[in-house]
């Protein structure tokens, strides 16, 4: 039913073609003759670059040019240290890998935290890099004239080229398969969730930067004992191999293959390699054709300009997402009310406590000596006019922005200036007025990749397959279906999120800021493109789950009626401020209250 | 499910593609190593790779033309000894890896007897290890650096002098003139520039003046006003400059824009005559060395070689590397053809190794010894006048230029 | 004190390259948040045009050349637009979309023009040559001046003085709220491509004449362009300029001072720590993202 099951229930054919490739592989470098065998190992050690690639680009979407520079160090590495005879054969190239990691890590670190074009830039810096030190280096690394590295020995045997090419397959094999679980398991779904929305994937509890920094170091351990393979198969390294064409070439492979498919990734290697090959003496047409090749498989995958089925028949190709047809709008009306799982009740009624806060924007106070409190089994109602700095509260608190100065106290614990995902570990779940989806992703998925067992789950478990990790990620399975029921949304589970109406991307938004087990519910503008009765069905599920499971809800509505209705206590706020808090019907006749409302109705009328 | 039967779909695709290809490219046993390997009844097939595409596509293509009009000349006239000459050129874009893979494909995949040329530096220097281990013999790389000649390879043999050999040549001629105090050079962050410094520094020893400054400069930056301003302040009255073409005239014109008059040096690629005619006075007075006829000259042999371009390649211009390669092809065809009826590598690497200055049309007289595989060592100096080049001696060597300590 | 006036001559003119170059990243950063990759090309495209109109095909005046270079630039970035950006929203696929048009534009000229390489460019109308505590400055190099100038004026006067600036600058803060008071974003968005392939001619007219033109010529000054735009914050056109000249004047005096082989290192170096700083630019101002 639900995505995350996917890999336990197909057919283990499917996943056989790394055995496939490798075979044919084989069988080209058996029957092809000693060129054929080096140019299969190159696409081979290629390979497995790119696929690293994969998971920093095609999931993560973080353009990188820095590959070049830590398949350059993992080559280096390896090939200095088997010069010298410092290691023996295997452990060189493993010892390229780590340096490789550490490199990526420290990448990631430092350059992370840019804006993608400003990182694609960086990154490049970080080749051009790693060319100069290699060039620099003479005595280590042979400078411009290069190093020359001697075919490694084992058992004081020198190895043969099958050999080497044996060697070179089973780490490709290897790649292909941890790859391919990286790229369809939970974590390449939490890349893609986190490249669909910074912002959303950080309110359900995911770091950014941690994320970032362990694709990085997935990606280029990949890169680095590709590198490592690729200084013992060809021999000689030189500075000039490893520059931002060779980032080019990876990059482009991915893209070529689709973004996040490993074996679209492998094909696309072998293509690039293999048409200077097959297209001599097409002279400077090899170029244009090159870059028309660039431009087409863009606009294949990106373009507009294809009429809509094609083009999902295009990406469906490329990209290998599953278009199930949208269900009937009439099965999706839940009839009964909306009762997701008791297992959601909280141990502890907690209480949230806003003081004093104050922030401003460009000398605009935004928010001014703002407090409220807001407290287990109570629904509180936040209203104002528009401007009056309701979202800006629920910012940060949550820790979009950071607070000039007051305090955010969850329980005793505080959480002020915390960054968001730490707020949202801490027990505090949120929606968005404008919906904030992981747009990659389908509606089950989106509360897989956040549910709190799925991120607490080691990745190497998940991508080990440990019992621990099924185990859980079935309990995972079950009480996002239990969720989905519960908020009348299961016939979409399955459905990319970009297909379900508007107003339904704010039931979305809620289930999953369920799976999270919030202690505190932050719900801005929930009701916003939902019809009349799905409200009346809200605000009776807002009692249930302040009631029934001890849930601390806060709701921001223009919608005086449902909060009337739904809300134990309302708090009204003005120009950044609290101008008053009290039970619905005592609000109702409050003259602040009123004057604030009308004095801007007739100013935004006027 | 559908899903599954898709990806064996594809991955059974790409296995029949991978399959079908290697089985129709495949021809003969790949890689033997024969020594008679490429030569059949009536052709002897040599390969080469070059970037006849990308940044260099016009210059390699007019050294390929140079070749080839060479070969086909040789063809129409009963061929070696009744072979005709098969040379397959493989494109490299320029790109140091693809030329590798192209040289392994030629060696292993289509057999060539012999490599022959090979455009670039850097190309060529990634190829060698290949080279070296595979035995094959490489006649005339393009690529004049040390890294190619020292240690001397076996199986590879240069025709022009090195970078290197250029500057040494530069510094001893700057060091040797009166006007000049203190020398300094300039040269471009690349391995031709590296070969350069490498050689200037190596001859510091022989020169009566000292090397006051060594200063890299990245290519196509648009001025280089700082790095002039800074070589003068040292004193510098005598500059040696290596880099590609356009940095060079903007550096020239940055000299004579600062009133400075050094005495000047540069790399051999500056006499090009076309590049010359657009570079404007600066460049005038420059100093260098060649190792080859200029393409524009009378000289018999050179009027031989435009008269056989034009008749096979009527669109191409006679260039530097034109030149360069024409009287490559031409010691290669002369060693094939001493080797009579059964030339074997061995056999064409031993006649190489007692080539002793053979003069063809192009080239200066080219001579191998087993301990060096840098054929040409006699240049000429040359200075630029009036914005063309011309030659101010007459054969040199490093042993007339810096005597024998 | 004579060494460091000529490094910062140095660095002021390539820092007004490269700063050229980054305000037209920073134009097509604005109007479609994204990057693109072809401008060198497209400036290279644009000299050789300009060669074309004076020199080859017709012998028009300079003025009317230049004008020609200008057209041909603008013309190639909307043709960049239309076929890629338009049609694609990710700014990955833009990416290595615009490095395909790249790919594209290099073979043409390659096809077009290697044969007879290299070229003399015209030279843009040479101011006087002057000298500045005994370092001669180019007349070419005040000419970039020159031109960096007037360029900064004329888009300022545009940009904050004029309605159709106010448009420009309504569509590139944001698009829908821009649309919904009347803006025609569609228009705004192909104006600013134009205006960054037009700068792109510029700086490769500026700089075609000091060396040599070639199929080459603005490959090296790409990713100095881009950088500078970075350094300088992507989304405030000054940024470009300020970045430009930062990383002009830094480079020559990492290279003049410390290391002239490891300049770009070094630089690179330094630029990675400044960024990771200040993640968007020196005059770039922190996100504040809207939710």
């Amino acid at each position: 039913m639900v995505d995350s099951t996917r890999g336990a229930r197909r057919l283990p054919l499917a996943s056989l073609w790394p055995v496939g490739l490798s075979a044919v592989a084989i069988v080209v470098a058996l029957t092809g003759g000693s060129f054929w065998e080096y140019l299969v190992g190159l696409v081979l050690i290629y390979s497995i670059a790119a696929i690293g690639l994969t998971v920093i680009t095609g999931l993560g979407g973080q353009i990188s040019l820095a590959h070049a520079a830590v398949f350059a160090l993992g080559a280096y590495v390896a090939g200095i240290l088997g010069t010298r005879g410092v290691l023996p054969f295997p452990l060189t190239i493993v010892a390229g890998a780590l340096v490789g990691v550490v490199a990526a890590a420290v990448i990631g670190l430092v350059v992370g935290r840019m804006t993608d074009l400003a990182f694609a830039i960086a990154s490049f810096g970080v080749t051009i890099i790693v060319q100069r030190i290699a060039t620099s280096f003479t005595g280590l690394t042979g400078g411009f004239e290069g190093l020359n590295v001697p075919p490694p020995t084992w058992g004081g045997l020198r190895l043969t080229q099958a050999s080497l090419f044996g060697f070179v397959l089973v780490v490709f094999l290897l790649s292909c398969v941890v790859g391919r679980r990286l790229a369809t398991g939970t974590f390449g779904r939490t890349l893609r969730a986190l490249s669909s929305s910074k912002v959303a994937a950080a309110s359900v509890g995911m770091s950014g930067q941690r994320l970032r920094t362990t694709s990085f170091m997935i990606g280029g351990s990949y890169a680095a004992l590709a590198g490592g393979c690729y200084g013992t198969w060809a021999g000689y390294l030189s500075p000039d191999q490893f520059g931002v064409s060779l980032a080019i070439t990876f990059l482009s492979a991915v893209v070529l293959g689709g973004m996040r498919s490993v074996l679209g990734t492998v094909l696309a290697t072998a293509v690039l390699l293999g048409v200077p090959q097959s297209f001599q003496g097409a002279g400077q047409w090899t170029l244009i054709g090159n870059g028309l090749l660039l431009v087409v498989v863009t606009l294949a995958i990106g373009s507009k300009l294809l009429p809509q089925p094609v083009r999902e028949r295009l990406r469906s190709r490329f990209v290998r997402r599953r278009v199930p047809t949208p269900p009937d709008p009439a099965d999706t009306v839940p009839t009964t009310a909306f009762r997701p799982p008791a297992s959601l009740a909280v141990a502890r009624q907690p209480v949230l406590s806003v003081r004093d806060l104050s922030i401003s924007f460009g000398g605009v106070a935004a928010l001014r000596s703002m407090s409220l409190e807001a407290r287990g089994g109570e629904v509180l109602g936040v209203i104002g006019p528009n401007g009056a700095g309701k979202s800006t509260l629920l910012n940060c608190v949550t820790g979009v922005y950071r607070p000039d100065s007051g305090s955010v106290t969850l329980s005793d614990v505080d959480i002020t200036g915390m960054p968001a995902h730490r707020v949202a570990r801490a027990g505090i779940a949120r929606t968005f007025q404008v919906p904030q989806v992981f747009s990659e992703l389908s509606v089950a998925d989106q509360l897989v990749v956040s549910h709190p067992t799925t991120q607490g789950t080691s990745l190497a478990a998940r991508v080990l397959g440990l019992p621990g990790a099924r185990r859980g990620a079935r309990a995972v399975v079950d009480e996002t279906r239990q969720i989905l029921d519960g908020l009348g949304l299961a016939a979409w589970a399955n459905q990319a999120v970009t297909n379900v109406p508007h107003g339904s991307r704010q039931l979305v938004q809620l289930a999953r800021a369920l799976v999270r087990r919030p202690q505190v519910l932050l719900l801005d503008e929930i009701t916003a493109g939902l019809p009349g009765d799905e409200a009346n069905r809200l605000a009776d599920l807002f009692g249930y789950l302040a009631q029934d499971l001890g849930i601390a809800v806060l709701l921001i509505s223009h919608d005086v009626p449902l909060l009337m209705r739904a809300c134990d206590r309302v708090v009204v706020m003005d120009a950044g401020t609290k101008i008053a808090d009290g039970p619905p019907h005592a609000i109702r006749g409050d003259q602040r209250v009123l004057a604030a409302y009308l004095g801007t109705r007739q100013a935004s009328h006027g | 499910m559908a899903v599954a039967r898709r990806r064996l779909f594809i991955a059974a695709l790409a296995a029949v593609c991978l399959g079908a290809t290697a089985c129709t490219t495949t021809s003969g046993p790949g890689g033997s190593a024969g020594d008679t390997v490429g030569i059949t009844q009536n052709s002897i097939k040599i390969g080469t790779s070059m970037g006849l595409t990308g940044p260099t596509a016009a210059e390699a293509t007019a050294a390929l033309h140079g070749a080839q009009a060479y070969f086909d000349y040789i063809n129409d006239h009963g061929g070696v000894n009744g072979r005709t000459i098969d040379l397959t050129a493989l494109d490299d874009g320029f790109s140091a890896a693809q030329t590798v893979t192209n040289v392994r494909r030629l060696v292993q995949q289509d057999n060539v007897f012999s490599l022959f040329y090979l455009w670039g530096l850097n190309n060529t220097v990634a190829a060698l290890p290949f080279v070296k281990q595979s035995g094959v013999p490489l006649i005339g790389p393009q690529a004049p650096t040390s890294a190619v000649t020292d240690p001397v390879i076996p199986n590879v043999f240069l025709m022009e002098p090195t970078f290197n050999d250029e500057a040494a040549v530069c510094a001893k001629q700057l060091a040797d003139s009166s006007s000049v105090h203190k020398l300094g050079i300039l040269y471009e962050n690349d391995p031709i520039g590296q070969d350069a410094l490498k050689g200037a520094q190596d001859a510091e020893g022989h020169l009566s003046k000292p090397m006051a400054a060594k200063v890299a400069f990245t290519s196509g930056t648009p001025s280089f006003t700082g790095q002039i301003v800074s070589l003068r302040q040292q004193g510098v009255d005598g500059l040696i400059i290596f880099g590609t073409n356009p940095d060079i005239v903007n550096i020239a014109k940055g000299i004579s824009l600062e009133g400075w008059h050094p005495a000047l040096c540069g790399s051999s690629n500056v006499f090009d005559p076309t590049f010359l005619t657009i570079s404007g006075k600066d460049l005038n007075g420059l100093n260098g060395s060649l190792g080859q006829y200029l393409p524009e000259s009378t000289e018999p042999g050179i009027v031989t070689y435009r008269n056989r371009l034009k008749q096979y390649f009527p669109n191409e211009k006679a260039t530097v590397f034109g030149v360069q390669a024409y009287g490559e092809a031409e010691v290669l065809v002369h060693a094939l053809r001493s080797l009579g009826k059964n030339p074997t590598r061995a056999g064409l690497l031993n006649a190489l190794n007692s080539l002793t200055d053979y003069s063809s049309d192009t080239l200066f007289p080219v001579s191998f010894t087993k301990a060096d595989h840098d054929g040409v060592s006699q240049y000429r100096l040359v200075k630029v006048v009036n914005s063309q080049p011309q030659f101010t001696s007459g054969f040199l060597s490093n042993d007339n230029l810096f005597g024998n300590g | 004190m004579h060494a460091f006036v000529g490094y910062l001559v140095s660095g002021l003119a390539n820092g007004s390259v490269y700063g050229l170059l980054a305000m037209a990243a920073i134009l097509v950063f604005k109007a479609s948040r994204t990057a693109n990759f072809a401008i060198g090309e497209t400036g290279t495209f644009s000299a050789f045009a300009l060669y074309a109109a004076v020199v080859t095909v017709t012998r028009l005046p300079y003025w009317v050349g230049l004008l020609v270079a200008l057209v041909a630039g603008a013309a190639v970035a909307l043709a960049t637009e239309a076929i890629i950006t338009r049609n694609v929203r990710s700014a990955l696929l833009v990416l290595i979309g615009t490095l395909g048009i790249s790919d594209v534009i290099t073979g043409i000229n390659t096809v077009l023009w290697s044969k007879g390489e290299p070229y003399q460019e015209p030279s843009f109308p040479q101011l006087p040559d002057v000298s500045l505590g005994g370092v001669g400055i180019s007349g070419q190099y005040l000419s970039i001046f020159a031109a960096v100038v007037v360029i900064c004026l004329l888009l300022y006067f545009l940009l904050e003085h004029t309605g159709f600036g106010l448009n420009v600058r309504a569509a590139a803060e944001d698009r829908d709220l821009a649309a919904l008071a009347g803006v025609n974003v569609r228009r705004c968005v192909m104006v600013m491509w134009a205006a960054g392939g037009a700068l792109a001619a510029v700086a490769a007219v500026l700089v075609a004449p000091l060396s040599a033109l070639n199929v080459g010529l603005m490959t090296p000054l790409l990713f100095n362009g881009y950088a500078a735009g970075i350094l300088g914050g992507l989304d405030r056109l000054p940024g470009g300029l300020v970045g430009g000249l930062g990383l002009g004047v830094a480079s020559s005096l990492i290279g003049g001072y410390i290391s002239s082989t490891a300049e770009d290192a070094i630089l690179f170096a330094v630029l990675i720590v400044l960024l990771s700083v200040r993640p968007n630019g020196l005059l770039g101002r922190r996100v504040v993202q809207k939710v």
